[in-house]
């Protein structure tokens, strides 16, 4: 064989054998959600407009909301003759790989689930409908202003507030009470938890704290939002500076630093999942949380919960805010119609049944049987104080990466403080200057 | 077209079939990855704007590429050696075994068939440093007094990962080598004991020759995957602590789907690719080479 052509049958085998390879990597998903037309069965002439939605399966494929989602399609379909909506999802672990490449791809569904991180970039790239231009900006006055306000970009609405979502302080009594410490009297400052948990570790040989830095995201930024601190600042003008040397971030690091002993051993690799699995199986003194609702903790006879932390006795309270909203893709073909299911997914009435989250209007959570229910009394409280520890900006996925850097190098890594605020300013900067 | 020409090109349309599949289902993919690693295109501007070696430079130039290629490399050549050294070797032994053959190679084939998230989840919980099933059997047998933070420790967590993937890919190997001694040559083996050699020696000279071809393109295949393996580090440490289990897929999948930089992304699947080329080359060089000693080239 001449050379020639044998270099060029290795050169084709290696890249095949190598596109081949990609089994195993989780392969992009190509779905196209597009919205299809088709003929009307037997009149062959009227034409019937499909409008995709997409979210997890996790709530649109699973009972008891997969029911109400077929509920919510019958009476948009009964209200808007000549459209129907296809519902699609695909499992949590996916759904955020696939929703981006279909939009990467230019192949979005009509109206989708977006996770509010995930907001500014989208609505950065002209992705999403001005909802306020076919509603009226009067309709978003219902949802909470804090929740509705991470789907305003640029001063246009662009999703409907869907879910809410926050962090709490939940201990376990029954160790507090071993430790010698009052099951009654959670810690309610960072001097506190601190104390309390290496008490319970020192006295008991229990985890005094549950530290997760298994998901690549600002760890407890729920206590770090109970400060007055926020990692940027934001300009009128737009322009973004890092704001982390400052005495709210500062002692957030040292606070970690000084709950490190207390930790599972783990805590490098464990993600929140795994942590409120190993405190519902009573090992851990306290940890920072959701509704642990995907576990069994509400059987148990030994939890407490309380507000987050504060920093101090004298800062506001806080906690990691989140959730989702429903957006409309610029690109669908019935725009109005799409706006008119993302209203109906959102309304009260469907709200509140269609997840496992908390809605984000009055009037959601008071068809939500949550709301009268004393084990969510605490969650519902502290939501009111829920936020994030940085302003919405195009930066906010690669911000947040670079804080989880700057924590896990300086709680695992061992790296000086200084030396770690130094290097998060430095990669803010540069972040913003790209 | 003249019967001669039509002779000569006959074999060329057998392949075109082929051809057509691979460039469709292959080159399309792989080129339109080329392609888009030359623009600038995230999810924040979705304008593809063309920006040259711009996406090569910024990945090659940032911090983090090195210590990612040098995880990569670890993750693979220590990993593929490892599952050679112990499918093959299993696959030695137990073809040297007089009874229970069968039930070797069904029980070693075992791991090769668990999923590979359910292995990445299993081992995870086994190698806990507080509650896992090995810390607590390495404590009883006194080999360490601590826990061993197998999956936390920096330093330890790629050899960890790098074990869990030879337990799951060396019964590949076993699986190959043992379909090699199938047909391995007795009537030389046999020879060779008349003649006094020790298993050693027919080990080198006679078997190992055999099997070589088997072993190259095993060696192909496992490189291949290893390089490009995901499953295992994603759901255990997803490229953590601190980036200590990063491989380039990990990187690759986290610039796409984290940072949302298509770009930027297919510039590091463009470096992935020409990675696992140069490490395939030699390898396809002593296969086509061992295909032509063989007559069929």
């Amino acid at each position: 064989m001449k050379p020639v052509i044998k270099l060029a049958a290795i050169i084709g085998t290696v890249l095949s054998l190598a596109a081949c390879a990609g089994q195993s990597s989780p392969a992009a998903g190509s779905t196209t959600a597009a919205a299809a037309e088709s003929e009307t069965p037997g009149t062959g002439q009227t034409e019937e407009v499909t409008l995709t939605y997409y979210g997890f399966s996790e709530w649109v494929g699973t009972e008891p909301f997969q029911a109400v989602y077929e509920e919510a399609k019958a009476k948009f379909e009964a209200e808007n003759p000549g459209y129907k909506i296809e519902l699609q999802s695909d499992p949590w672990g996916d759904w955020e790989q696939k929703y981006k490449t279909m939009f990467a791809s230019g192949n979005p569904a009509d109206i989708f689930i977006v996770n509010n991180p995930d907001f500014p970039t989208f609505a950065n790239s002209g992705s999403l409908l001005d909802i306020g231009s076919y509603t009226g900006e009067g309709y978003f006055g219902q949802f909470f202003p804090g929740v509705q306000s991470m789907y305003n970009w640029q001063g246009i609405n662009m999703a409907i507030a869907f879910t809410t979502d926050c962090r709490i302080l939940w201990y376990n009594k029954d160790i507090f009470t071993e430790a010698g410490l009052d099951p009654n009297t959670p810690p309610k400052t960072w001097g506190e938890l601190v104390s309390f948990a290496n008490t319970i570790t020192e006295t008991t040989g229990k985890y005094g704290f549950g530290m997760d830095l298994g998901l690549k995201e600002f760890p407890m930024q729920g206590a770090f939002n109970a400060s007055s601190g926020s990692i940027i600042n934001v300009a009128p003008d737009g322009s973004i500076t890092p704001n982390v040397n400052t005495p709210e971030f500062r002692a957030y690091l040292q606070m970690l630093l000084d709950l490190k002993p207390t930790f599972e051993p783990d805590y490098a690799t464990l993600t929140h999942h795994d942590v409120a699995t190993q405190f519902v199986e009573g090992q851990m003194g306290m940890i920072i949380g959701n509704t642990l609702t995907e576990t069994d903790i509400y059987s148990k006879s030994f939890y407490g919960q309380a507000l987050v932390p504060k920093m101090d006795a004298s800062a506001p309270d806080g906690s990691y805010g989140g959730g989702f909203g429903i957006a409309v893709s610029a690109q669908t073909k019935a725009p109005e119609q799409a706006v008119k299911f993302a209203q109906i997914l959102c309304d009260a009435a469907f709200n509140a049944r269609l997840i496992s989250d908390i809605p984000a209007s009055e009037a959601g959570l008071a068809q939500c049987d949550k709301s009268s229910d004393p084990n969510f009394s605490v969650y519902l409280e502290q939501i009111k104080f829920a936020r994030q520890a940085q302003p919405k900006t195009l930066y906010y996925a690669d911000i947040d990466a670079a804080a989880y850097d700057t924590v896990v190098e300086a709680v695992v890594g061992g790296k000086d403080i200084d030396a770690a605020i130094a290097g998060l300013e430095a990669k803010i900067s540069e972040i913003v200057a790209q | 077209m003249n019967k001669p020409a039509l002779r000569r090109a006959e074999p060329y349309l057998y392949m075109l079939p082929s051809c057509v599949l691979m460039l469709v289902m292959l080159g399309y993919p792989i080129g339109y990855n080329i392609v888009i690693s030359f623009f600038n295109w995230t999810l924040k501007n979705q304008e593809k704007v063309f920006s040259g070696f711009a996406n090569y430079i910024d990945v090659l130039t940032d911090d983090k590429f090195l210590p990612i290629l040098q995880n990569t490399l670890t993750w693979t050549i220590a990993g593929v050696l490892a599952q050679m050294l112990v499918g093959a070797g299993a696959a030695l032994f137990v073809d040297s075994m007089g009874r229970g053959k069968k039930f070797m190679r069904t029980i070693m084939l075992v791991p090769w068939l668990i999923p590979g998230v359910v292995t990445a989840l299993t081992w995870k919980w086994m190698l806990l440093a507080d509650f896992g099933i090995i810390n607590y059997f390495i404590q009883l047998i006194g080999l360490s007094e601590k826990n061993v933070l197998f999956m936390s420790e920096p330093k330890i967590a790629l050899w960890t990962l790098i074990f869990v993937n030879v337990w799951k890919a060396a019964p590949f190997w076993f699986l190959m080598i043992t379909a090699g001694l199938q047909n391995k040559p007795v009537d030389q083996i046999e020879s060779a004991k008349l003649d006094g050699a020790r298993y050693p020696s027919i080990l080198r000279h006679v078997i190992l020759p055999h099997l070589s071809p088997v072993i190259t393109s095993t060696g192909i295949l496992t490189t291949i995957w290893t390089l490009n393996y995901f499953d295992l580090i994603w759901a255990t440490t997803k490229g953590g602590p601190m980036d200590s289990t990063t491989t380039l897929p990990i990187y690759t999948y986290r610039m796409a789907f984290e940072f949302n930089n298509f770009g930027a992304s297919a510039a590091l699947a463009v470096i992935s690719l020409i990675l696992v080329s140069l490490v395939c080359i030699p390898y396809l060089k002593k296969m086509f080479g061992d295909l032509k000693s063989g007559g069929v080239l």
